[in-house]
């Protein structure tokens, strides 16, 4: 019986601590390191299999974009940041848990989202309901999260408030428990090393009547 | 698993070698067409015709129009092995449905049409339904996807070199057998060097090259069965984020040629066609081309260059082949090669054309093609001696167009009720020196009429000199031909609109009337040369204020023009409305549509008089009447749709016509469509009623004739399609029955010796189409045509029955990783009429894609003819110098072999 015991702990451990294989690395600018374990910190590479639990962190002028693989939910990470990559794997989508120590990352939920994705850091939770928004986490002064599309609940731990922040806005948690937004000023959102596929897109439809003429109708939207 | 339509194409369900008997305008033209049960809404329609005519000079057309359009779109036949097919694009099928018609025109001048009486008034309708929810079919058929997904790149991503990687997600790919799972990058498999790990694929191709690069990703599934391959491209680029395309470019360009022998003939075509399209963000630029072997100078053009310049949403302009429109009573779709341009800002637009709709022909490439000896118009001196005439013959004069439009929308403003406004002409003129005078190596045959001379072939010099040795001469005029005559036309009208009910009511007004000179020869008459002109219309010259001559650049009037005078000047004091409603060279159209809840109705009144002519619109038939009424009702969330309707039609414009011909048409459509995988029904009804309120026998000469008409056809069609399963196979079974019955209402009031022309047909068709678990498909069909051709023998009507029973099965199997797909048929026609014959069709062919954007394809055709009467004729049917030899029992029809080379960019 102990041993069953021991057995299943060690197998509840291990799946708590990961060995699931959840996103790719598709960009690595610069000096960016991982950690997995208890192993030695390594240098990443584009190509690299994150596992649940794996730590990354980018220096100075590093940058790293990854993939998860059930939905192509992106996450970009800026220089100066450190962050665990979590996740739980059903059949059918992965629970997604980023925790944040510090640093800016910038969150791209899939069309297709399965599964919860969530943003923690010592001071906030942001939950998403969405699909793109730039989270800062700064331990001295709190947690910035702009929102880029769609919605992105974000809730202050300290102070148990909970915001909305839409496209447009900026939600400013703080370690005193305050919770506000404010519109954005688009200075003050990151530069993306990569650039987007959804910073700038163009929506053409063509109409075409009886006897073949043709008009176009072109939508430009972010 | 999805059900498939693979075979809801409606070339599926025309029976190829099925034949219909049709007299037009011959006894011997045969004309093969089963109108399809229904066309798809968007969707491109194959239409198929074929003949047992097999001739070399053959203008095979379909001509198309939206339900109550005045005019039709224009597309060629292409000869594909035993058919002739046309497709209709997608764009031409709408909500309202389609009309057409299909016309042969033989090399002698013979027309063969479907529907054969009255073509284009009485264009075969086809009901439209709404596509269903499908994954659009590839060219080599749907095998079941997998949910890969592409993680990176990104599908037509442009990434630079430092950022590649290739990496792709089975996460929700369960059924992936991982050990078949490859990777081919740019055609090159690279599946040992990728990295395949728990569902997730890597590869790092390193170092590419500057510019389009393919992925693909095989795999089977855990049965081995194959799974739809991912697919898709990327560009590696400097610094493509940064980067916005200056212009973008695609198009296709099509080659094919063909090499047959039907009848002994040999028919040799190749032919290039090819659309292009560039877009530079402000302008575009589209361009179709085509270019055939079978242009020739002896006829109208065959090859097609056209050029759209866009710019923006302000000017549109055409510079080569184009079809304009600027109203259903000038030209409505016709091609003109020239330049066409169309302006609009804000609510103001103007359509100009210039160019011509035919060009100049100078003659036909055969004997009498461009001089012919009119004996009738030989002329004895007075010296005895014979004056003979040439006339020349075989031309077409180059016929020249102009045409503006300046019309305004102001919606949802309106000016005096209206909203919509335009007015338009439109100048169609023949150019008489377009034609060459004298043709100095044109050949033509004199015969033994011709006194003095050797019968043979000459040509004018030769002629003139053996005439003059004889003693005779020749008159060959250089203009004035009695031929075909150099025409004049000149229309001009106005339009009127209005919306309301946020656009779900339209009423639009459509007014034209129209100046027709058949003759133009002789110019414009000058004012002084009226009175003799207008001497029987009792009108002083006095009162016309302009002299003809100075409007000669607008219009050519002379004693050959049509309306003499456009309006009845004594009548139109009296009864001013009804004098300009009735003008006899006017034409005009009155149209309400709505568009409310489940119901799209149409309420119109159209009118064309008798002297009305367009040039640029010659399917307009003049001196008619129309009324029609019809609604198009979906219910069941356009599961159940019904139209019906009536139409009127008369020429009844004139109080003096006499025993006018009205036809009366009630049509019901009925089309249940419950959803994808069950059974749906169609069922057509149309009954046709013409009659020429004649009572009474008329009297020619001695004899009196019945031309009395009072008849009913009535035209029943229905279509069952059954989806099921059979095991693994996927099956459509599609059952059509129709039939056409034409009863003559004075049946029982005709003589004993009285013909009803008109024939009875009955058709009944099965169709099977198969999908097998591997990459086959197949098709089988049976039908059978009955027809009885009414005919005297005596005094007793015998009705000879034709009969013509069809089987076929075809195939297509896919190959080489979807790379190829080979097809093939067999066919047996039975033919049992007064010569019962058999004919064996056997075609084979096969798809290649070479490349992504290259496919090559392959088809030959083989067909033979088996009459076993000939065996016992006691003719020698096959020329050979011997009677009744086993030789005349089996012929080659015809066998040919068709190449095309299709690259898409």
């Amino acid at each position: 019986m102990r041993l069953k015991q021991i057995g299943m702990s060690l197998l509840f451990i291990s799946v708590i601590l990961g060995g699931d294989r959840i996103a790719i690395v598709t960009k690595v600018i610069g000096s960016v390191n991982y950690t997995r374990g208890n192993d030695a910190s390594k240098s990443l590479k584009k190509g690299h299999i994150f596992e649940s639990g794996d730590v990354l962190r980018t220096e100075k002028g590093g940058f790293a974009a990854l993939i998860f693989i059930d939905d192509k939910s992106a996450l970009k990470i800026k220089e100066n940041s450190e962050l665990i990559i979590s996740g739980k794997r059903t059949a059918r989508a992965i629970a997604k848990e980023i925790n944040l120590d510090s640093g800016t990352i910038r969150a791209q939920v899939g069309k297709q989202k399965r599964g919860d994705f969530v943003i923690r850091t010592s001071v906030s939770v942001a939950s998403v309901k969405g699909t793109d928004f730039w989270l800062i986490s700064d331990q001295k002064v709190g947690d910035s999260v702009i929102g880029l599309e769609g919605i992105v609940s974000l809730l202050n731990q300290i102070s148990g408030e909970t915001l909305d922040v839409t496209s447009g806005f900026t939600g400013l948690s703080s370690m005193d428990g305050s919770l506000q937004s404010f519109k954005t000023d688009p200075k003050t959102i990151p530069e993306d090393p990569v650039g987007s596929a959804g910073d700038s897109k163009k929506l053409i439809i063509e109409f075409q009547d009886a006897s073949g003429k043709k008009k176009t109708l072109i939508i430009d939207y972010k | 698993m999805k059900f498939r339509w693979s075979f809801f194409r409606i070339g599926v369900f025309i029976i190829p070698f099925l034949l219909s008997l049709h007299f037009v305008f011959a006894q011997n033209q045969i004309l093969s067409h089963i109108p399809p049960p229904n066309g798809i809404i968007g969707q491109d329609l194959i239409l198929s015709a074929s003949t047992l005519e097999n001739s070399d000079q053959l203008d095979a057309t379909l001509y198309y129009r939206l339900p109550g359009s005045e005019s039709y779109q224009e597309i060629p036949f292409q000869k594909k092995g035993f058919n002739w097919e046309a497709t209709i694009p997608g764009f031409g099928l709408t909500v309202d449905g389609l009309e057409y018609v299909v016309a042969f025109q033989f090399w002698d001048g013979r027309i063969a049409s479907f529907p054969t009486l009255d073509p284009f008034n009485e264009p075969h309708f086809l009901n439209t339904i709404p596509p269903e929810n499908q994954i659009q079919l590839s060219e080599f058929g749907e095998l079941p996807p997998a949910e890969v997904l592409i993680l990176s790149p990104e599908p037509n991503e442009i990434i630079d070199q430092n950022s590649l990687i290739i990496a792709a997600s089975f996460f929700n790919a369960n059924d992936v057998d991982a050990a078949t799972v490859h990777l081919l990058l740019d055609g090159v498999d690279v599946s040992s060097k990728m990295i395949y790990e728990e569902g997730i694929l890597i590869y790092d191709p390193g170092t590419l090259d500057v510019g389009g690069h393919t992925v693909e990703i095989l795999m089977k599934d855990l049965d081995q069965q194959d799974i739809a391959p991912v697919r898709w491209s990327f560009i590696i680029g400097a610094a493509p984020k940064d980067i916005s395309e200056l212009f973008t470019y695609f198009g296709n360009i099509n080659s094919r040629l063909s090499s047959e022998e039907v009848s002994g003939n040999a028919l040799n075509i190749a032919e290039i066609a090819g659309d292009v399209s560039l877009d530079v963000k402000w302008a575009t630029l589209n361009t179709n081309l085509r270019l055939t072997t079978r242009e020739s100078q002896y006829a109208q053009p065959q090859n097609r260059f056209g050029t759209k310049f866009i710019f923006g949403n302000i000017l549109n302009m055409d510079v080569g082949d184009f079809y304009p429109r600027i109203s259903p009573f000038t030209i409505d779709g016709k091609r003109v090669r020239g330049i066409g341009i169309d302006a609009k800002v804000k609510w103001i637009r103007l359509q100009y054309i210039k160019g011509e709709l035919n060009r100049a022909v100078h003659q036909q490439n055969k004997i009498n093609g461009g001089y012919q000896i009119l004996a009738d118009l030989t002329n004895t001196n007075e010296d005895g001696s014979k004056t003979y005439y040439l006339d020349r013959t075989g031309f077409a004069f180059k016929r020249k167009i102009f045409g503006l439009k300046m019309s305004v929308d102001l919606f949802p403003k309106k000016i005096l009720f209206f909203d919509k406004a335009g007015v338009h002409f439109l100048q169609i003129r023949d150019d008489t020196t377009s034609v060459n005078r004298i043709l100095g190596k044109a050949e033509f045959y004199a015969d033994e009429l011709v006194l003095g001379v050797t019968p043979g072939n000459y040509n004018i010099d030769s002629f003139r000199q053996t005439l003059a040795a004889a003693g005779h001469s020749l008159e060959a005029p250089q203009s004035h031909w009695k031929g075909q005559t150099p025409r004049d036309n000149f229309v001009i009208g106005f339009n009127l609109g209005r919306s309301v009910d946020d656009k779900k009511l339209t009423f639009d007004f459509d007014w034209n009337m129209s100046m027709f000179n058949r003759d133009i020869w002789d110019g414009a008459t000058p004012k002084s040369d009226l009175n003799t002109m207008l001497a029987d219309f009792d009108i002083d010259t006095d009162l016309i204020p302009f002299d003809p001559i100075k409007f000669k650049d607008i219009f050519i009037m002379n004693i050959n023009m049509s309306p003499f005078v456009p309006i009845d000047l004594n009548a139109i004091t009296k009864r001013p409305i009804s004098s300009i409603i009735n003008m006899p060279s006017s034409a005009f159209n009155l149209r309400i549509r709505g568009h409310y809840s489940l119901n799209n109705f149409l309420i119109g009144y159209r009118q064309v008089g008798p002297e009305f002519v367009s040039l640029g619109n010659p399917f307009l038939r003049n001196n008619t009447r129309q009324f029609i009424i019809s609604d198009r009702v979906s219910l069941l969330e356009r599961k159940l749709l019904l139209n019906f309707g009536f139409k009127h039609l008369d020429n009844k414009i004139l109080k003096s016509t006499v025993n006018p011909l009205n036809t009366n048409t009630v049509f019901l459509n009925f089309t249940f469509l419950p959803g994808p995988g069950m059974p749906s029904i169609i069922v057509n009804y149309q009954s046709i009623g013409k009659n020429n309120e004649k009572t009474q026998l008329d009297s020619v000469g001695n004899t009196l004739v019945d031309l009395r008409e009072d008849s009913k056809a009535a035209t029943n069609m229905m279509a069952v399609t059954i989806p099921f399963s059979s095991g693994d196979i996927k099956q459509n079974l599609t059952f059509n029955m129709g039939s056409v019955t034409n009863v003559d209402q004075l049946d029982k009031k005709r003589s004993a010796g009285y013909l009803f022309p008109k024939t009875d047909s009955k058709t009944i068709s099965i169709n099977l189409s198969s999908t097998f678990p591997s990459q086959l498909k197949t098709n089988t069909q049976f039908s059978r045509t009955k027809l009885e051709i009414p005919s005297m023998d005596g005094n007793k009507l015998i009705k000879t029955p034709y009969t013509w029973t069809n089987i076929s099965i075809s195939g297509n199997y896919r190959l080489l990783q979807d790379k190829m797909l080979a097809k093939g048929s067999i066919s047996l026609l039975n033919s049992q009429s007064q010569i019962k014959s058999q004919l064996f069709g056997l075609r084979a062919g096969a798809d290649y894609q070479i490349r992504n954007n290259l496919t090559a394809s392959i088809l030959g055709q083989f067909r033979l003819n088996y009459i076993p009467s000939y065996k016992k004729d006691k003719l020698d049917n096959d020329g050979n110098g011997k009677v009744d030899n086993a030789g005349e029992v089996m012929e080659i029809n015809s066998a040919g072999i068709i190449l095309t080379l299709q690259y898409n960019f």
